[in-house]
């Protein structure tokens, strides 16, 4: 039972290791998403804001809000219904429809499957070497299934030597949905417009 | 698809929902609650443009990616 094997055993997936293959496509879609929120602020930053030097100035905008209004109630005569317009300003951040750029859900999918070849030497025969590994099916809070199946077929040969199949079926779904603003832009926006919103100034005392 | 967001009504402090494009678009908004219509000021409208533009611009890229 002394085998030497020329290649890592069949956990592995051209070279790479089943704790990497998990790897990979989470820490590829977690630089996406990093990417994509650094975008967002230079986004945000360069339309949303005036830079005046020193620091950035939220751009306002003016919007329009018409109503109508009863006049002349009390005066006898016939009540006229007007149409009032108040303009008030609004910060150009409040109405940016940011939560729409953001990866929701990620499913990754593995199927292994063992097709490639390699040698291996042998020092006694070893028949004992059908091994199959299927049905392996992890799945956690992130939405991550995995479903592997390893499956390997010794077949020894007159020199003694060994060929194992391995290859691997791999698929990746990224689905980009709508997802909530964070808490502190949430925060921020609020702060806007309660500090945008008019105050009644208390009367001078003569 | 209408991508919905809320503005809180300056009248009676409830939410009016809106549609960004359509914003800019010159339509208006009516409050669910007190019927006032929200629309922005034809002034606004250049600025709020460019910033829409570049935010769709930034879609594109990252759909092409």
């Amino acid at each position: 039972m002394n085998k030497k094997k020329s290649k890592t055993n069949q956990y592995d997936f051209s070279g790479m290791s089943i704790d990497e293959l998990i790897a990979k496509p989470l820490t590829a879609i977690v630089d996406a998403q990093g990417k994509m929120a650094a975008e967002q602020v230079k986004l945000l930053l360069q339309n949303c804001f005036f830079f005046n030097g020193e620091f950035y100035e939220p751009k306002v905008i003016k919007m329009s809000i018409t109503r109508a209004v009863i006049e002349d109630l009390n005066s006898g005569t016939q009540p006229v219904l007007e149409q009032i317009v108040t303009y008030f300003d609004l910060p150009l951040i409040s109405i940016f429809p940011l939560n729409s750029l953001g990866i929701d859900a990620v499913n990754i999918h593995f199927e292994l499957e063992v097709t490639a070849q390699y040698q291996k030497e042998t020092d006694s025969a070893d028949t004992n070497s059908n091994n199959d590994h299927q049905g392996f099916v992890r799945k956690n809070n992130s939405n991550i299934e995995m479903l592997g199946k390893v499956s390997t077929k010794a077949i020894i040969n007159q020199n003694e030597a060994e060929s194992i199949a391995t290859s691997a079926a791999y698929s990746v779904d990224v689905v980009a949905g709508p997802l909530p603003l964070p808490p502190g832009l949430l925060s921020i926006i609020d702060v806007y417009t309660k500090a945008i919103e008019p105050t009644v100034m208390p009367e001078i005392e003569k | 698809m209408i991508n919905e967001q809320k503005i809180p009504c300056p009248i009676c402090q409830g939410q009016i929902p809106f549609d960004p494009m359509s914003l800019l678009q010159g339509v208006g908004f009516a409050c669910p609650t007190c019927a006032a219509v929200v629309s922005i000021a034809p002034e606004s409208i250049d600025i709020s443009k460019s910033a829409m533009n570049a935010y769709r611009e930034l879609k594109l890229t990252n759909a092409k990616k």
